[in-house]
């Protein structure tokens, strides 16, 4: 274990630390004696405990070794090549740590979170929005023109809202107010085309109702339009309207 | 290991030794608890390390899932796409081929009921003396399940025959339903959406 290694280390020179700090003259000759011992000791990890009981040894070198070896228990008695295996173990852990980390990292904001974006409940989001927008740009009535072509151009943005402003204002304006045209839509069915995290392109079957001063009997017509949506602060807003 | 019980009444007899000369405070417990800080930063920085890459490893599995949902969605959209075309370019001239390929292009009830009127269709074709060729404007994946898939088709063909020798443009809205088979992905339902 590399902590005990270090450990091992400090052990060594504590010993011989302690042999200076100790005030009894017995304790300081033995301790003295048993610092070198310790130190010889020091280089043979394995053989520390076997060395110990040798007998020959006396008994005050016997304890010293044996406090050694004590600390031996928290951590072998080692020598400076192991202190470097720790560090390049701990500086390994750390690489691999940051490496991990930045891999992680990579992998939620570039993979995760796009998916995110564009998994089945945002195009569902998209898909309402491009529904919602199709039915506000063919839906109006004389009674409420002001209002329908405003919130038919709340759901529009980019290209498609320029056009829509000039067409609203150059061919519907005028129908309406001479001809007295009503329209309604009703999305049939529509689904997702095409699904990006910031755009979407949605087919929708769209079934329109037109009434007129001159035509009292609702005329039915059933399309097709691409729409394409734009993600636009959270909000998905018809960039593109094209009738298939 | 035998000697353990030595090395502790060595230390003990030691810290006595070391009190009673009025040493410091025996430096064990220092030692002890900067071993102890190191394993468990050590052991930290491991579990650490192995939860990050369950995470990675847990991403990278949900990305390859959404990845495979797309290829599957697309699959089944390319089916209806090439089953529809298959289904409204008919040419009088052809009329078994073309017919054929259509039947090998649908599966389920569907198919038994072209195969069933196979002949039919061939005399209504020789007799109005059709030519119809059709191009898919847009395919959109409604809804998916395991093996099958309902797909929006939006289609445009041409139609001359001995009433209307000139081609005249026809819009279609569809609604297919594919199956995979073993074959390929087939059409088992085309509706018209009025």
């Amino acid at each position: 274990m590399s902590a005990d290694q270090d450990q091992a280390d400090t052990t060594k020179y504590d010993v011989a630390s302690e042999a200076s700090e100790e005030g009894s003259a017995e304790a300081s000759t033995t301790a003295a004696a048993e610092s070198t011992e310790a130190s010889t000791v020091a280089t043979d990890t394995a053989a520390v405990s076997d060395e110990a009981v040798t007998p020959g040894e006396d008994a005050a070198d016997a304890d010293a070794t044996v406090v050694a070896e004590s600390d031996a228990e928290i951590g072998p008695v080692l020598t400076e090549r192991s202190g470097k295996a720790t560090k390049i173990a701990a500086a390994a852990l750390a690489v691999l740590l940051v490496a991990a980390a930045g891999l992680t990292g990579y992998l939620y904001f570039f993979q995760y979170r796009t998916d995110q974006k564009t998994d089945a409940a945002a195009q569902q989001t998209a898909l309402k929005a491009a529904g919602d927008g199709t039915v506000a740009v063919l839906s109006y009535a004389p009674e409420s023109l002001d209002k329908d072509l405003d919130t038919a151009k709340s759901h529009l943005t980019g290209d498609f809202l320029k056009y829509y402003d000039d067409f609203s204002t150059n061919v519907v304006r005028p129908a309406v107010k001479q001809k007295e045209v009503q329209t309604e839509a009703k999305v049939i069915r529509s689904a997702v085309s095409e699904m990006q995290p910031d755009k979407a392109v949605v087919l929708v079957f769209v079934n329109q109702q037109t009434v007129s001063k001159d035509r009292a009997e609702p005329a039915l017509s059933a399309s097709s339009v691409s729409v394409t949506v734009d993600n636009v602060n959270g909000n998905w807003l018809i960039s593109s309207f094209d009738p298939i | 290991m035998a000697t353990s019980n030595n090395a502790d009444s060595a230390a003990e007899a030691l810290l006595a030794e070391a009190e009673a000369a009025g040493a410091e405070d025996f430096e064990a417990p220092d030692r002890y608890r900067s071993f102890r800080w190191r394993a468990v930063a050590a052991g930290v920085g491991v579990l650490l390390l192995v939860a990050l890459l369950a995470v990675s490893g847990w991403l990278v599995w949900q990305h390859k899932q959404a990845v495979q949902r797309e290829e599957r969605a697309t699959e089944f959209a390319t089916a209806a796409r090439q089953g529809v075309v298959n289904l409204m370019s008919l040419n009088f001239n052809n009329a078994q081929e073309d017919l054929q390929r259509v039947i090998d292009s649908t599966t389920g009830t569907f198919r038994q009921d072209f195969e069933k009127s196979k002949n039919d269709f061939a005399s209504v074709m020789n007799e109005s003396k059709v030519v119809a060729t059709s191009e898919v404007k847009a395919t959109a994946v409604e809804s998916v399940d395991d093996n099958s898939a309902v797909v929006l088709v939006a289609a445009a063909s041409q139609v001359a025959n001995a009433a209307s020798l000139q081609p005249t443009p026809r819009a279609w809205r569809l609604s297919v339903t594919v199956q995979q088979e073993i074959d390929g992905i087939k059409m088992s339902k085309v509706e018209f959406v009025p």
